[in-house]
């Protein structure tokens, strides 16, 4: 396997577009990582394009925008975990050799194809008996009540220090400052989520260059060590699933930490998949930042904050920035190439070196989630 | 897709519509036409799961699907004995004193369809 580096991200401001194309968001966050990598665009090999509701072959109908044809494309569907699939697919095509210079984008809208709620899928069982997906992290988040002492307050503040970190970050939605009493009042989805306590719906897209070490050097710049590019999905496993803790992203991160030769000590920063502020807690948990239970004190101890001991989701997460399914994971490579630059302004961590994307998606009935990614990457 | 049966008819009464592995000795429900254990589908036979066990964890869901009356109920109350977790709706007046741990019973019912679902209500000694 070869060395790998993240050269260029680019990324749309999320948001509602039901009026835009999702070729055109798509176009713009290609051409932006296209021109932040400083690369001739027609030395991209391949392209992976992640997704979950935007149609067949999306990919070649978002870079045909651009003239990027002749080449292989490939579309991947993993729920919201479709962009970090594509990364790690951008990745491999590095990592094998096969190319020099792959294209990784997440893409979607969900407002031009969604009037109204989605109602469940015929084939879910659960979701059809009214499990929606925040009564489900409800369910989780009363269960880390019961076991480890957790408030609604502890989780509200969650989603005070995301919306805040959201505020300094251009490409986010849903920036705000809200106090905790602010989140406690917001609307109550399923108890004990407030309707600040989940991430808004969106859209939006996200691209990333990744290339080798030949190209790094070529192009100069800034380039980002990947270290790791780690994928599973849940166990189905006879017998009472643990509700409170992990086991898909625990897997996932171990699996991550052992191929980066690095441990959870070693990293600066994480952006986590918080689709919900009770999964933040489960999330840092998961990756092993902590011990079950001890993200309540890390959170009254302000450990998560951006000058804390972990910052833990500085560009706003999915809650502060917004949630368009395929395009997340991608977008946290966004986050983390502009903190290990120092380019991320007021949002900026004091110098990171090493920073961690968790991302996952999807329910399967009898698992704990469809799938989970984890990359780690290093500033050289 | 063939239509999963859920609930099936035991002595005049009904129950959860399961399969175990007579080997492995593994309680599926929904049921598995292969077992995940030995990955045999000859050791699958009948078996109709109990009707009581603890709450696992619950919500009542304010805001949901289209085409759902809020607000609503729902758990997880895990079946000791099969050593399965049954997810559904809690029937209860007052649900905001219902604790994790209660002991739940499984209540069937048939609606204007004719098909047979199934709730938790608190197990009342
Ligand atoms: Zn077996």
């Amino acid at each position: 396997m070869r060395d790998v580096y993240l050269l260029g991200v680019g990324m749309t401001k999320f948001g509602k577009y039901p009026e835009i194309p999702i070729e055109h968001l798509g176009r713009n966050a290609v051409f932006e990582a296209i021109k932040d990598a400083n690369i001739n665009p027609v030395e991209i090999e391949s392209a992976y394009c992640g997704h979950a509701f935007q149609g067949s072959t999306a990919g070649q109908r978002v870079l045909v925008e651009l003239g990027l044809t002749g080449f292989p494309i490939t579309n991947l569907e993993n729920a919201c975990a479709s962009g970090s699939t594509a990364f790690r697919e951008a990745f491999y095509a590095v990592a094998s050799g096969r190319n020099d210079i792959s294209l990784a984008i997440g893409i979607e809208n969900l407002s031009n194809k969604f009037k109204g709620a989605l109602g469940p899928d015929e084939t879910d069982l659960e979701a059809k008996m009214g499990l929606t997906m925040p009564a489900l992290y409800a369910m989780r988040a009363k269960r880390y009540m019961y076991e480890f002492g957790l408030k609604k307050e502890h989780l509200a503040s969650i989603s005070v220090k995301n919306h805040k970190n959201a505020l300094e970050n251009d490409r986010a939605m849903f920036g705000a400052k809200i106090t905790i009493n602010e989140v406690l009042k917001s609307k109550m989805i399923a108890d004990p989520l407030h309707k600040y306590d989940c991430n808004p719906v969106s859209d939006g897209a996200s691209a990333a260059l990744l290339v080798s070490k030949k190209v790094a050097k070529q192009v100069g710049g800034r380039p980002i060590k990947v270290l790791a590019s780690a994928l599973t999905s849940g166990k189905y496993e006879p017998g009472f699933i643990n509700m409170t803790f992990e086991d898909i992203t625990n897997r996932c991160a171990l699996s991550a930490y052992k191929t980066a030769g690095v441990g959870p000590e070693d990293i600066d920063f994480a952006e986590v998949h918080d689709c919900f502020t009770i999964a933040e807690i489960l999330r840092v948990e998961g990756i092993g930042f902590c011990n079950p239970g001890e993200m309540i004190s890390w959170i009254e101890e302000g450990k998560t904050e951006i000058n804390g001991y972990k910052p833990i989701n500085p560009s706003g997460g999915l809650i502060g920035k917004g949630h368009p399914l395929g395009a997340t994971g991608v977008a946290q490579m966004f986050e983390i190439a502009r903190q290990l630059r120092n380019e991320a302004g007021d949002r900026q961590i004091n110098n990171p070196r090493i920073g961690l994307a968790h991302c996952r998606g999807g329910a399967v009935a009898g698992t704990e989630g469809a799938a989970c990614a984890v990359h780690i990457l290093m500033k050289e | 897709m063939t239509k999963l049966k859920l609930v099936k008819e035991r002595n005049g009464n009904y129950v959860l519509n399961g399969n175990k592995c007579k080997v492995c000795n593994i309680v599926f429900f929904p049921k598995k036409e292969v077992c995940i254990s030995c990955f045999s589908s000859n050791n699958l036979e009948e078996f109709g799961l109990e009707n009581i066990g603890i709450l696992h964890t619950y919500t009542i869901v304010h805001r949901s699907f289209p085409q759902f009356n809020t607000p609503y109920t729902i758990g997880y109350v895990d079946l000791l004995n099969s050593g399965v977790r049954v997810f559904a709706p809690i029937k209860d007046s007052a649900p905001d004193s219902l604790n994790i741990g209660d002991e739940m019973k499984i209540i069937f019912e048939t609606d204007e369809k004719g098909q047979v679902n199934y709730y938790f209500v608190r197990k009342v000694e």
